[in-house]
């Protein structure tokens, strides 16, 4: 075996690993060991409001994390040509984070009342501060209040009625909780809300209710889809997120007129990811966002979010041609390639993928970052 | 599945920190190099994020190979911690991590398998990193005949286990 044999065994090979998400590059908030603050816990319980700060603290790089969920890279070696920045870091949406807190099955023993506001962490810290002088007040949090049944992993087995979770807004990261006696937290309904349920501005009040129906628009066609999304009131609720000062605003679109694109088609694979489109949103052209409405089995569309998007001037940012230029080689053509999107971790629906088709039967998928992939090294369930 | 609802959306101005936009322009290669080399994405990847954090205190110099100080970096430290739990409760955590059975998939994988994990550090660092024994050498705190020599006995190992193949 020849040196430079090796050479090109290790680059074929090795460059076909997939990379994690490019949330994922880069390390989460540190977190400090809540066993020091946890201690006192039993002390405290007996007292009417009891805090319990499980892990939260914004480490002294949190300005440069902040840039880094905002934009990426200027090119890599597999970044597909015209990518100049990497997509948008989202968030999560507020029946994201609701959902993801009701997962935490092992420490809510039981749930009878579930909110989520988004605000500032200095919004939080006025009302539950936390002591901690590394706290970034201009950080966007979800405080997800919980009543019911809590038992937090790090209590000693100590019950709480009540506990306020907080999540980073960007991150995802979950960092702490707050938890205490009484039925309810008495400050959490006066708290600010950055996004307030359209249910809840038009009771005038913060109690919960039973989420909106979607609404459901026809998408026979891309055409059909683009006239329906003109009167859908989730779609207009993301236009003017953009296009308004505040936490989900893009600086391209504010004061601007953001316009959709032509909706993409893009095939969900698997047993649970269903087909959608897929909406470049344009400001002078220039793609700043997309939003995904899922199609159901009538073949009706609802939108489900959207992504900040600064990647390219267009999307997708690798188009069919390219892909098929990607997957081919010459022994080997390639007979098919489609826009797809997996429920797997790391390739949701905000992030499709090319599917690439050999003549010889073989599978490749080209990811958004450039890498190509053979379809038996990322099964879908 | 599909979330409700509108997504919050940060964005910014186009501008970062020179560390940042050098990490991530190597984070590709070396990502895959420190994968093939300690074969779990889990610990590859807590591994250089902990590279991204030390170069963040103190970045490398301009002239150093970034590559191959990232990779560095990270094999340290996956080789001195090479598990980093989640905290409890937050969470799932994947722990069937199926990497070792793409890479044994790939032919680069399975002669990679035949070496010691030293051996794997310095055939990665060279072979698909590549840097020359010499920088090799300075990266690893060795003398360059070492590299040499390891290079040698792990390029015996992978004739020898081709051959059998």
């Amino acid at each position: 075996m020849r040196e430079g044999t090796i050479n090109d065994i290790f680059r074929r090979d090795l460059d076909s690993l997939p990379l994690p998400p490019r949330a994922e590059w880069f390390p989460a908030l540190p977190r400090r060991s809540p066993l020091r603050a946890l201690a006192a816990i039993p002390l405290l319980v007996v007292a009417l409001t009891v805090t319990v700060v499980i892990a939260h603290e914004l480490a002294s790089y949190r300005a440069l994390e902040q840039q880094r969920s905002n934009v990426g890279a200027t090119g890599s070696a597999t970044s597909p040509p015209g990518a100049t920045l990497d997509p948008v870091v989202l968030s999560g949406a507020r029946s994201a984070v609701i959902g993801r807190i009701r997962e935490l099955s092992l420490e809510l023993l039981r749930v009878e009342r579930i909110e989520a506001k988004l605000m500032q962490r200095s919004e939080f810290e006025r009302v539950q501060p936390s002591g901690s002088a590394q706290i970034d007040g201009n950080r966007w949090i979800w405080a997800v209040a919980v009543a019911g049944e809590i038992r937090p992993p790090v209590g000693r087995g100590a019950t709480f009625p009540w506990g306020v979770y907080l999540v980073d807004a960007q991150s995802g990261d979950m960092l702490g909780l707050v938890a205490g006696s009484g039925s309810w937290p008495a400050y959490f309904d006066a708290l600010p809300d950055a996004l307030p349920n359209p249910k809840e501005a038009a009771a005038g009040r913060g109690t919960p209710g039973p989420q909106p129906t979607p609404h459901r628009i026809a998408a026979g066609t891309p055409l059909v889809l683009l006239a329906g999304l003109a009167g859908d009131p989730e779609f207009a609720q993301i236009i003017a997120l953009l296009t308004t000062n505040g936490a989900g605003s893009d600086p391209r679109a504010v004061g601007r007129t953001v316009v959709p694109g032509v909706p993409v088609l893009v095939r969900g694979l698997g047993t649970d990811a269903r087909d959608e489109y897929v909406i470049p949103l344009l400001v002078d052209n220039t793609t700043i966002a997309i939003a995904w409405a899922g199609i159901d089995q009538d073949g009706f569309a609802t939108v489900g979010g959207m992504r900040g998007w600064s990647s390219a001037a267009t999307w997708p940012p690798i188009d069919a041609a390219l892909a098929r230029a990607r997957g081919s080689i010459d022994s080997d053509a390639v007979v098919g390639v489609e826009l797809v999107w997996a429920n797997i971790r790391g390739f949701g629906h905000h992030n499709p993928f090319w599917k690439i088709t050999r003549s010889s039967g073989d599978v490749l998928y080209l990811l958004e970052d450039g890498s190509l992939v053979p379809a038996r090294a990322m099964p879908i369930p | 599945l599909l979330a409700r609802g509108a997504l919050l959306v940060v964005t910014g101005p186009p501008e970062e920190p020179d560390w940042e936009e050098r990490y991530t322009e190597s984070f590709p290669r070396v990502y895959r190099a420190v994968l093939a080399t300690v074969r779990d994405r889990e610990v590859a990847k807590d591994a250089l994020q902990h590279a991204f954090l030390e170069g963040l205190r103190r970045p490398p110099p301009r002239d150093q190979n970034l590559a191959g100080w990232l990779y560095r970096v990270a094999v340290r430290k996956a080789r001195r911690e090479p598990r980093l739990l989640p905290l409890v409760g937050l969470g799932p955590h994947e722990t069937n991590d199926p990497t070792d059975e793409l890479l044994n998939r790939l032919e680069a994988g399975r002669l990679l398998s035949l070496l010691t994990r030293r051996q794997r550090e310095i055939v990665v660092a060279h072979y698909y990193l590549g840097l020359t024994h010499a920088e090799t050498a300075q990266l690893f705190g060795v003398q360059p005949g070492r590299v040499s020599a390891t290079i040698a006995q792990a390029l015996g190992r992978m004739r020898k286990g081709d051959s059998h193949a």
